[in-house]
């Protein structure tokens, strides 16, 4: 690992991203009980299995019944674990998954850290938001709880909710404007706020001081630490009842089987490596900068090793923690590669002594990915957690599309940003209110091989999360919604196609010194197509001030769009300065949604006309895109149809760039192997390998370098990657375009790429 | 003579309790029948009467009163064959209902599913997309009309459903619990231009803020309602042409009956009114034992189901799941997982180990030892191979118990696991027990109660085989199985018990200190309206009761928790702030009291009234006091105790041969009919002069 300078203590959780080591150095006063039984039976073994994944289920339930942060309720936008007594996950709950990567962190540093000064002692507890020590951005605050049996730690109970307001420029703590990490919230390494059962009242007080909101965070750590409590207690009863050697002995084989089910997963996956490129446009208010970011995957054997090498460096508050980018990649592998595990992700990360980890994470220090201190992260929640889950689920994707037995479970990109709208002012109650409207939670689902994505379908990385009721936060807020509804043609075209996202139009009501603090645009296409598909969309925030809204509701109308108003249009900036906001003001948003797998003029017509009477897509869509025709009773029309997708791939054939290649056909030559979806890797019996195309059968050429410099490809501009894209110069001073890549035989679109112009052609996968 | 009578119409069977006016019972099944439920219905009547020694007719007009439980709402969901349904709704908002706030995927699925993202689906929605208009209308959080509702649109709206054969109408707007003024309006232009179709508002079938939910409650409201309305009528028709003469009361799932009239308003409150009337009979039973605090549990084929029943009372439960779909209603709060004796066991490869369920060997197959070509162990293989059932036993007609047919699958399983097959058997039932005691933990502790302060009532086909191993790992004292025949029709027996309900609620959002008089007129009027309701029901003034509710929480939270009113309600502000401290009192229970927050506003979230009218029923004691335990005694047989690690020769008794007062040690085993209670060393078991059977831990 090239970054790993000066050993352990180089990634120390100060100057840059904590990244413990194999060993853990705690002070002999805190002592871990470690003693495990030599033999659990299958039986017993299941009972407690049982109970501990229960007893963190009941940690859940518990906070959200008593916190009172909107998104922690709404959005399950909070986890619930138990780990070791060195912090190894035992289970990790069905909340939000990208907290994965920093829950066994902030316990580790914890003990490293903390054991001497101030010790750590049964009835403690830790509150940590401090993002070089293990934290996505500062609003997800841990709360870490020691478990001790024998005066001993036996294992930790933790939770992270996110916070409504911690501090920062911005109402809601997502700082766009932030040039550094002095102007994000407050970062409070772990201190000690629950000391022998007692809360600390004035570190309390110290940490409520920062906010905007100090009885929400009050009501908030309460709902933390009964949560905590009913972990602790619960897991003191296991012990009592079967012994802490039976109970430990227990932990240790959810460890190992999780890890088994990982490596027994990892053996029907061929060995490579996967890239994926995004770029992320404009990096604090007032840029007009694009930033590169890779994640690349590389899987040998048992191992799966994640780098972030390629990766611009930091930049202002566009960067994601450490912490968040580990986590995005745990959470997606979490859910897409081991479902069965129900949470217990131990497999992923636990160093199982002589063994090495499964899952390496090697980044490169100082990049967006990876920043050191000092670098503003705040609004990390937004823009970079949601790329770096979208990379992650982009390459997992990839790789499981390799695979001959996990093909099918392949799923397509999710929104690789959250879509939202933050409103700031006084409520209709008189009350300081910071809306941050979570509609994105009703979210969008992917494409798999064989099924399509589906709208309103959660976000897979927060299994059970759910969306809004419009009249739960038009009882809260100053707001009222004008339409939420799924976000027609949307969804990112293919074989199997992406869900759709939403669209989301309110007025602000009955508030005063409202303005919009945070709303999301964006111009470059981060939310990749498989395999050929097209990207999921893009977000946007637009305004329509001084509108005719109340005349026309007045008048017996709910306008359902701004084309029906009057008024002065506003479209909103990537990371922009707060908007003020009248009564009169129209404000519209959307949630993005998810990529389409495979070449659309591949996708059953059918499928096409059924999308057309749902309301998935529109008459004009299904011809442009998916070259299907309907009558004029809505029936598919199959001459027509046939004669559109022809057209189609004469049009890609005449404008494509092709390769000084001449192909020929194979058929029945050597062993086959599906590369996503219409592009195959051929051995011939001989052992030569080289590229075709399952469609027509053409020899691509041989499989020794880049594909998609076999294939012919257009330059297209960026409005071609999807319904909603324009141009994306509206946000960024670099030109930018979006490649799709054909066979050059029978034009069947093979992949695609969003690119800087002049950027290399991007090789996104290697097999060894 | 006169009788109340309870009929179940489950799954299966249709089940049907007569009780006399001396208190005596009697029972009947008769199989139920999907196609046509009424000739199931009169079949059970008819097998009653029989046993009574009267025809039919000549029976039916001596009832009293006739309660009745019905799947036929779960059935039309399960099968979905509910009506073709249309919705209207605010302008902006249709696709609400399909996006079910992103929560279908995973709506009422165990832990087991939540990750499986690319395995599990979103339901098909119960309306089409093309079958939801919307109009133009709105209202505020206030209750304020910002767009008067355009009476034109909704009539071309109930056109153009009719048009595309529309037999079913939700109305459902945005804040109409606030203002129904909109519903109420379009609901009567809908009956104005399609009188014969069956209309619904949403603020009819469930006046609580949140719209997915309401709007989902009253879009099966719509979905079931026609099919449910007719079979209620042709059913009460029936029985006055027979000669019945007072209203066929139904039951429904919030407890208490209510007439067809009432039930046709929302036939929602029948779903699931089976299992809930199951509740009513533990509720009844422990009356009549004196027991205040009963966790009622219920294991069948696929599931156990709890309720809790604390003071006497049942808990409440507002948003609910049925076909991964949310809804709210009222209804009694019972809380399932799967495991039941058709769970499935199987080998985790990961681990390399033994699981149960979620999965169900169903009806058929079934467990392996049906011999119906189940090749999957299960619980009740288990059972049966460690003696706990009979080999040979027969459940209802066609199944008879084969244990080589278990053994065989347990063998099988054994050898993966580097386990006996008594071993693997044992184990089964040690992974079901406590997955069960782990479900009653949770469900006592997360209420702010100890466990081990209750009773538990066991039930259903495979409960009493296991309840003495479940409540055991829990700390209860004593289990009481259901006496004489009554446990297998455990529900029918609930409904003839069931007093009459109505439940009436309202949304407040009120912020403490209150004005208590307007709490007070809101809890007046809900009185007056559901106590007229019961009333029609000829109960008298006295026999009417009022339980009231309201809900509280912190400023904030979306999480409220319910307390009673003070019992002289809430005649000044003092009488509020002690009404509070109860909700204090009870989120400190609950959370401890390091979970409160002084400082933080507190809101009264809604009120709630149910009327109650007792209908004074009381039960009679069996006969048999001169029966010996020798008249009992069946052939002793090979029976497995953990206790005692090995197979030991163990007496069988046959439970309705049992007299009351006769004490009985474990270990034993009593046979019922259908089921078996397990007596384990150092247990021991009586019958009481109910008939019930208790065994003491």
């Amino acid at each position: 690992m090239a970054t790993v300078i000066g050993g352990t203590r180089y990634w120390n959780g100060v100057e840059r991203s904590y990244i413990p080591g194999d060993q853990l150095y705690i002070h002999p006063s805190v002592q871990l009980h470690s003693e495990e039984a030599d033999h659990v039976d299958p039986i017993t073994f299941e009972v407690i299995r049982h109970a501990l994944q229960n007893i963190n289920l009941e940690h859940g339930k518990t906070i959200e019944k008593l916190a009172v942060s909107p998104i922690t309720l709404e959005t399950r936008d909070f986890q619930t674990v138990i780990l070791t007594e060195d912090a190894d996950f035992v289970f990790f709950g069905p909340h939000l998954q990208y907290m994965s990567g920093m829950m066994d962190l902030m316990v580790k540093w914890t003990l490293e850290n903390r054991s001497e000064d101030p010790g750590i002692f049964e009835g403690d507890m830790f509150l940590q938001n401090d993002p070089w020590v293990g934290t996505a951005h500062q609003p997800d605050v841990g709360l870490l709880c020691p478990v001790f049996v024998e005066g001993k730690i036996f294992c930790w109970v933790a939770n992270a909710m996110h916070q409504a307001d911690v501090g920062g420029t911005t109402p809601g703590s997502f700082c766009p404007d932030a040039t550094d990490v002095f102007h994000d919230p407050p970062c409070f390494p772990p201190i000690k706020i629950v000391e022998r059962g007692r809360v600390v009242r004035q570190v309390e007080d110290l940490y409520k001081r920062q906010s905007r909101l100090p009885v929400a965070l009050s009501l908030d750590l309460r709902a933390g630490v009964a949560g905590n409590h009913v972990g602790k207690d619960r897991i003191l009863e296991l012990v009592e009842r079967y012994g802490a050697a039976v109970v430990k002995a227990v932990m240790r084989r959810i460890i190992r089987a999780s890890e088994v089910a990982l490596v027994q997963r990892l053996e029907l996956i061929p060995d490579g490596t996967w890239r994926e490129r995004a770029y992320q446009e404009v990096a604090v208010t007032g840029d007009r900068g694009v930033y590169q970011w890779m994640m690349t995957l590389t899987k040998r054997g048992d191992q799966l090793i994640f780098r972030n090498e390629g990766t611009d460096p930091q930049k202002g508050s566009a960067n994601l923690p450490f912490a968040g980018w580990r986590g995005a990649i745990l959470g997606v592998l979490n859910v897409l590669m081991l479902p069965e595990q129900m949470g217990a992700l131990g497999g992923f990360t636990a160093f199982l002594g002589g063994v090495a980890r499964h899952c390496i994470f090697e980044p490169t220090p100082g990049t967006m990915t990876c920043p050191d201190f000092g670098a503003a992260v705040s609004p990390a929640g937004i823009y970079a957690t949601e790329l770096a889950i979208a990379m992650a689920n982009a390459l997992v994707a990839k790789m499981l599309s390799c695979s001959e037995a996990l093909h099918d479970y392949a799923l397509t990109t999710g929104p690789a940003q959250w879509g939202s709208t933050l409103l700031a002012g006084l409520d209709q109650y008189g009350k300081p209110a910071i809306v941050t409207l979570t509609d994105q939670m009703i979210g969008t689902r992917g494409a798999t091989p064989k099924t399509d994505g589906v709208a309103g379908d959660g976000s897979f990385w927060i299994p059970e999360g759910r969306g809004p009721n419009v009249e739960y936060y038009e009882s809260i807020w100053p707001v009222l919604y004008l339409y939420r509804r799924e976000h027609i043609n949307s969804g990112g075209a293919g074989r199997t196609r992406g869900g759709n996202g939403g669209l989301v139009g309110y007025v602000p009501y009955d508030g005063s010194y409202l303005a919009v603090a945070v709303a999301t645009a964006e111009g470059v296409p981060k939310t990749s197509g498989i395999a050929g598909g097209y990207p999921g969309s893009c977000n946007t925030s637009r305004i329509l001030h001084n509108s005719s809204v109340r005349q026309t509701m007045a008048e017996g109308r709910v306008p359902q769009s701004f084309e029906e108003l009057s008024g002065l249009l506003e479209l909103c900036a990537n990371k922009g300065l707060p908007i003020p906001v009248g009564l009169s003001d129209v404000v519209e948003w959307n949630w993005g949604s998810s990529a389409g797998f495979g070449d659309p003029i591949l996708r059953d017509p059918t499928r096409v006309v059924e999308d057309v009477r749902k309301g998935i897509i529109t008459e004009p869509f299904a011809q442009a895109v998916y070259g299907v025709a309907l009558t004029r009773d809505g029936e598919l029309d199959p001459v027509e149809t046939k004669n559109r997708r022809s057209a189609i791939r004469q049009e890609r054939l005449d404008r494509a760039a092709k390769p000084l290649v001449t192909s020929s056909r194979f058929y029945d030559r050597g062993d086959l192997r599906i590369l996503g979806d219409q592009l195959v890797l051929v051995t011939e019996p001989n052992g030569d390998k080289f590229y075709g195309c399952n469609q027509c059968h053409a020899v691509l050429g041989p499989a020794t370098g880049n594909v998609k410099e076999l294939l012919s490809r257009w330059n297209a501009p960026i409005a071609q990657a999807g319904y909603y894209y324009g141009d994306p110069a509206r946000f960024v001073d670099v030109p930018m375009e979006f490649r799709e890549f054909y066979c050059p035989e029978c034009a069947v679109l093979l992949a695609n790429e969003v690119a800087r112009q002049g950027d290399p052609v991007l090789q996104e996968f290697e097999l060894d | 003579m006169s009788y109340q009578v309870g009929v179940d119409i489950g799954g299966t069977f249709t089940d049907c309790v007569a009780i006399d006016s001396g208190g005596n019972l009697v029972i009947a099944k008769a199989p139920t029948t999907p196609k046509d439920f009424n000739q199931g219905f009169f079949e059970g009547l008819a097998i009653l009467a029989k046993k009574l020694g009267r025809e039919l007719p000549g029976f039916v007009a001596e009832v009293d009163t006739m309660v009745l439980s019905t799947t036929i709402a779960t059935n039309i969901m399960i099968e979905l064959q509910g009506a073709k349904t249309g919705l209207i709704t605010t302008r902006g908002h249709k696709d609400g209902l399909l996006m079910q706030r992103g929560m279908g995927r995973t709506a009422g699925l165990p832990v087991e599913q939540l990750f499986a993202v690319t395995t599990t689906r979103k339901p098909e929605p119960l309306v089409d997309y093309n079958m939801i208009v919307e109009v133009d209308e709105r209202i505020d959080y206030a209750g304020r009309v910002v767009v008067p509702l355009q009476e034109a649109q909704v009539e071309d709206a109930v056109r153009q459903l009719v048009g595309r054969g529309c037999q079913a109408i939700a109305v459902a707007f945005l804040w109409s619990f606030k203002n129904p003024q909109h519903e109420l309006a379009a609901k009567e232009i809908v009956q104005g231009i399609a009188p014969h179709l069956f209309v619904t508002s949403s603020h009819e079938v469930s006046p609580r803020m949140g719209e997915y939910e309401r709007y989902s409650a009253s879009v099966i409201n719509a979905y079931i309602g026609p099919k449910v309305s007719r079979y209620l009528s042709e059913c009460e028709n029936k029985l006055h042409a027979m000669g019945y003469k007072s209203n066929l009361l139904i039951m429904q799932c919030g407890g208490g009956a209510v007439s067809v009239g009432q039930a046709q308003v929302v036939p929602l409150m029948t779903l699931d009114s089976g299992p809930v009337a199951g509740i009513t009979a533990s509720q009844f039973l422990a009356r009549q034992l004196n027991h205040s605090h009963v966790i009622a549990t219920d294991m069948g084929g696929t599931s156990f189901d709890v309720g809790i029943i604390a003071d006497g009372k049942t808990a409440v439960k507002n948003v609910n799941v049925i076909n991964q779909f949310h809804y709210t209603i009222p209804k009694v709060d019972i809380e399932s997982i799967g495991s039941g004796g058709g769970s499935v066991a199987w080998v985790d490869r990961a681990s390399g180990s033994l699981r149960v369920g979620p999965q169900s060997a169903g009806a058929f197959p079934g467990p392996a030892c049906y011999g119906r070509g189940g090749t999957q162990a299960t619980v009740t293989d288990a059972n049966v191979f460690l003696g706990y059932i009979r080999d040979g036993a027969t459940f209802g007609e066609s199944i008879t118990v084969n244990r080589a047919l278990a053994a065989q699958v347990l063998t099988e399983l054994g050898h993966q696991l580097n386990l006996s097959a008594t071993e693997v058997a044992q184990g089964i039932l040690t992974i079901s027990n406590a997955r069960m005691a782990d479900l009653l933990h949770r469900e006592t502790i997360a209420r702010g109660y100890d466990p081990r302060d209750f009773v538990i009532f066991s039930y259903g086909g495979a409960g009493p085989l296991h309840a003495g191993s479940y409540a055991r790992a829990l700390g209860a004292q004593w289990v009481v199985v259901p006496g004489g025949d009554t446990a297998s029709v455990w529900s029918a027996f609930g409904a003839a018990f069931a007093d009459f309900k109505e439940i009436t609620e309202r949304e407040l959002l009120l912020t403490v200190p209150f004005d208590h008089e307007a709490v007070n007129q809101a809890f007046d009027e809900l009185e007056s309206k559901a106590g007229a309701v019961v009333q029609k029901q000829g109960i008298a003034a006295d026999d009417l009761v009022f339980h009231n509710y309201g809900k509280f929480r912190y400023q904030g939270q979306t999480h409220e928790v319910e307390v009673s009113l003070p019992e002289d309600g809430l005649s000044s502000s003092d009488a509020v702030s002690a009404w509070v401290q109860r909700f204090e009192d009870s989120y400190a229970r609950l959370y401890g009291h390091g979970a409160q927050v002084l400082g933080v506003g507190i809101e009264l979230v809604s009120v709630r009234s149910e009327a109650v009218g007792n209908r004074n029923l009381a039960l009679g004691g069996i006969d048999g006091a001169h029966k010996s335990s020798a008249d009992a005694r069946l052939k002793a047989r090979e029976v497995y105790w953990q206790e005692y690690q090995r197979f030991v020769v163990t007496d069988v008794f046959d439970g309705l041969q049992i007299g009351p007062g006769v004490d009985f040690e474990g270990p034993c085993i009593v046979e019922l009919p259908d089921t078996g209670i397990v007596v384990h060393p150092g247990q021991s078991f009586h019958r009481d002069p109910l008939g019930n059977f208790i065994l003491t831990l």
